[in-house]
């Protein structure tokens, strides 16, 4: 069995005396497998995607190992960062830079793949068509504020992929999006896969998203990962009782029409640290 | 707000430069409001038999070319520059914080009255404004006043108004105005409190500033009138006898420096201590 | 039965910015001929994606936003001037942190209508007190500044403060945005206990189709400022007859990996406000366009309680 793109084991994330953001957390991703990783908000899920290319603030502290394509990278990122690991955020309009136009930008992020400019050029242009933006030459020429949100976030997915990443990661990709934009990205996403090779990790609180996408789940809750799991099985065999209480929360899974929608009691939460789906 | 103030003072506090700027100003405002009480002569006081003295037992800081206490000077000087750095710049930035509120909350052509006005006013050389006035009405304290007020009017009526602009449309203003809250009262309780701080800060950021024009300006003989005692008035007097003794010129510059240091360092204290993202974060 | 507020032809418009002295600002319409009804005990969702008009639509009823035509009537009379509304109206924004006055402590932030109306307090602290126990917040928050909450409790405060007068009528503009599904349940579980417990009426502005769904007696679909769709919950999502409510529920991602949508209900983008299409505003991206919708505005077809805006309605 071919080991896998990025293994990450025992990974201990914390900020100089708070909290442990990320707790012990083991996760792997083959070569063109798509994984979820869902958590509500201080689950780390965040904090353990942004340590994978290197971008959390020097002042937290990583412990473990991040193993891609079989080298130890924990400390040493930045060489592979928007090379071999590429990540597209929730927020379109601050992926980009105000000041410059989409092509210009596109052209700069392939500044470490050898080619003439119009080469370059011509090859933003045909990834923002590729993830269907209409016009394309034409929308090279914007810049970002001129774009709409659910176009940014497309362009920003085209430079992602620009640079050939064997890892994609993508925090929140919808988050920010409306409905039917949502819907469109979530499309696209599925179209890129049957060209794109590499690994895929999206992380997501919406958990639509994770089972329209997704072949692996990761469940996190407070720092620790709590369930793992091929997503059918998350959803429908769901073992933690955390998850289970995850997807009896979500409006979207009640099929009946209800007065009052399910929470989780503090009496539950204490509960979640406690159990171990092992 | 009291709960505020407190809360800020601590902070203030708690940052050592900060805390040394405290220190440093209450000095210098000490000195202002009893050098009656703690200058050991009378600073007019003159005494030609013992010009130019070094510093001894009697004289701490020596005496200048006429005979009079050089520390007795630098200590009420601290009171001329007080005085004239409060009243201008209270006068400026209370004119300031009005209309600068005024223009940002107030409908567009008084906001674009307002803009020109302040355009107008700040257009204007600063020196070559300052000596024509001081020309026309004649050099002292008031003229110094006048002029300082009217220059910073331009300055915090922008701050305060960019800082009204940006606040009249968040959410809580609108909120207080789905509540049926009246004009003055957004602006009195809501709009008030979040603009002070930042005028706070460039006030005390300006106080060195305007002492140190004053300074400049009474050095050059347009200020203060003797005998009143001005830190520039006696650097002037310590330059022409800088041979003899060099005292004066050490003196006068002291309190400048210590006035300087103690506005800065309390002012960046306290925009770090005003700004409520660098408060630690309470538990979520 | 008397509706609690009831608006007819509403039209919003929004002079943009332009040229030297503004000779050349241009006049969009934001709201374009808007008529809704809510009856008293009543929860009406108003659903729709970015410039759909949703909260200008909700500022417009409470008078936040001028109207440029269009007539709103408050429990049966005219509404000439919004001041008198004031009381008995309250509104829920969706920034829970930024809605609250920096400077001001909870306890004075969840008071202020007393104060601004005159309204008597045994003490403004128990007042306070007496409202952080209505929606579940320890009394001590009575201290803590805004900046200090979570979202949720933060959403909680802004209750607090709608509720303060007991008012007939609370607009909530997103109130379950950036909260984590497990706390959406709450909040949405303490509006409708108080809803039951005050007698309240409520207009809750949502893109959240799963939330409202459960949470809404009836539901009006938004479009480029007008409403396309609006009907009893139950059976606008049962059998949704505008194209757009259709391709709306269609979009939603489903929870469950055994469903997933095979294409897509919906491509395009919303068009600019600058830019209206002529005919159907819709017709650019509706999968049932034909020649009419291209050139003929569709009036309101009403059905019972149901009506849309459709010249070929489904269902």
């Amino acid at each position: 069995m071919t080991p896998p793109l990025l293994a990450i084991r025992d990974l201990t994330i914390d900020y100089a005396g708070h909290v442990q953001a990320v707790r012990k957390a083991n996760l792997e991703i083959r070569m063109g497998e798509a994984v979820g990783l869902v958590g509500e908000s201080g689950s780390g899920k965040s904090t353990l995607a942004a340590a994978i290319p290197g971008l959390l603030p020097d002042s937290a502290r990583i412990q473990g190992d991040i193993t891609f394509k079989d080298k130890n990278i924990a400390g040493n990122q930045r060489a592979l960062r928007g090379d071999e690991i590429a990540m597209v955020f929730q927020d379109p309009m601050t992926s980009f830079n105000p000041v410059l136009t989409i092509g210009e930008q596109l052209v700069d992020f392939q500044s470490r793949i050898p080619g003439s400019a119009r080469e370059k050029h011509r090859r933003a242009v045909a990834m923002l068509a590729r993830v269907g933006i209409p016009d394309a030459a034409m929308r090279a020429e914007s810049y970002p504020h001129e774009l709409s949100g659910g176009m940014r976030q497309r362009a920003a997915i085209a430079a992602a992929l620009l640079v050939n990443p064997s890892l994609l990661i993508a925090d929140e990709p919808t988050t920010a999006l409306d409905v039917t934009m949502e819907a469109q990205i979530v499309h696209l996403f599925r179209e890129l896969r049957r060209d794109y090779g590499g690994g895929i990790l999206i992380v997501t609180h919406h958990l639509g998203v994770v089972a329209e996408l997704c072949d692996r789940v990761y469940v996190m809750y407070r720092g620790d990962v709590v369930e793992e799991g091929a997503v059918d099985d998350i959803f429908h065999n769901p073992r933690h009782p955390y998850t289970r209480a995850l997807l009896a929360c979500d409006p979207a899974r009640i099929h009946e029409r209800t007065d009052y929608l399910p929470v989780i009691s503090d009496a539950e939460r204490a509960t979640f640290t406690r159990a171990s789906w092992r | 707000m009291p709960s505020g103030v407190h809360e800020i003072l601590k902070r203030v506090m708690r940052d050592p430069l900060g805390l040394l700027g405290l220190v440093l100003v209450i000095i210098v405002i000490g000195a202002a409001l009893f050098a009656d009480v703690i200058s050991p002569y009378d600073p007019a006081k003159i005494d030609v038999l013992r010009k130019l003295q070094d510093p001894s037992a009697a004289h701490w800081l020596g005496t200048d070319q006429l005979g009079r206490d050089t520390l007795s000077r630098i200590i009420y000087g601290a009171r001329v520059a007080m005085g004239i750095a409060v009243f201008s710049i209270g006068i400026g930035a209370f004119i300031g914080l009005i209309l600068g509120m005024l223009a940002g909350y107030g409908p567009r052509w008084l906001d674009s009255l307002l803009i020109f006005f302040f355009d107008s006013l700040s257009a204007i050389p600063l020196i070559l404004f300052a000596l024509t006035v001081i020309v026309i009405l004649g050099p002292g304290t008031g003229t110094l006043i006048f002029v300082i007020a009217l220059i910073s009017i331009p300055v915090y009526g922008r701050l305060v108004r960019a800082q009204t602009l940006a606040l009249r449309r968040s959410e809580f203003i609108l909120a207080e105005q789905a509540m049926g809250a009246g004009t003055f009262r957004i602006i009195g309780i809501h709009l008030l409190p979040n603009v002070l701080g930042p005028l706070v800060i460039l006030v005390s950021m300006d106080i060195p500033t305007v002492v140190a024009l004053e300074a400049a300006l009474s050095y050059l003989g347009l200020g203060v009138r003797p005998p009143t005692p001005s830190w520039g008035t006696i650097l002037n007097d310590g330059y022409t006898s800088l041979r003899t003794n060099p005292s004066l010129v050490i003196a006068a510059g002291i309190p400048l420096v210590i006035a300087t240091l103690g506005f800065t360092f309390l002012g960046e204290s306290l925009r770090d201590a005003l700004d409520p993202k660098l408060k630690r974060r309470q538990s979520p | 039965m008397k509706p609690i507020i009831e608006a007819e032809g509403l039209a919003v418009n929004f002079r943009s910015p332009g040229g030297f002295l503004g000779l050349k600002s241009r006049r969009l319409a934001i709201l374009e001929d808007v008529s809704i009804k809510l009856q008293k005990g009543e929860t009406l969702g108003l659903v729709g994606e970015s410039g759909s008009g949703k909260t200008t639509l909700a500022r417009t009823l409470l008078g936040l936003v001028p109207a440029a035509r269009g007539t709103i009537r408050f429990d049966g009379s005219a509404v000439t001037s919004f001041a008198h509304l004031r009381r008995r109206t309250a509104m829920m924004f969706q920034d829970p942190v930024g809605s609250l006055s920096p400077r001001l402590a909870i306890g004075s932030a969840i008071t202020e209508p007393f104060v601004i109306h005159g309204v008597g307090m045994a003490s403004r602290r128990a007042a306070a007190e007496e409202l952080l126990r209505l929606v579940g917040l320890p009394e001590d928050f009575i201290t803590r500044y805004p900046h200090e909450l979570s979202g949720g409790q933060a959403r909680r405060a802004g209750v607090a403060r709608a509720l303060a007068l007991r008012p007939d009528l609370v607009i909530a503009d997103e109130p379950t945005a950036g909260l984590d599904v497990s706390i959406q349940g709450e909040i949405l579980n303490l509006m409708t206990r108080l809803k039951a417990e005050l007698k309240l009426s409520y207009v809750i502005v949502t893109h959240n189709l799963a939330m409202i769904r459960h949470v809404s007696d009836r539901i009006a679909i938004m479009y480029l400022g007008r409403i396309v769709e609006e009907g009893p919950t139950a059976e606008v999502f049962a059998k949704a007859r505008h194209p757009y409510t259709a391709s709306l529920i269609a979009s939603e991602p489903i929870p469950d990996p055994r469903r997933k949508h095979r294409s897509l209900a919906i491509t395009g983008e919303v068009p600019s406000v600058q830019n209206r299409p002529k005919g159907c505003e819709f017709h650019t991206r509706c999968p049932h366009a034909q020649e009419r919708c291209r050139i003929e505005a569709p009036s309101l077809t009403i059905t019972g309680s149901h009506s849309v805006r459709c010249h070929f309605p489904l269902n």
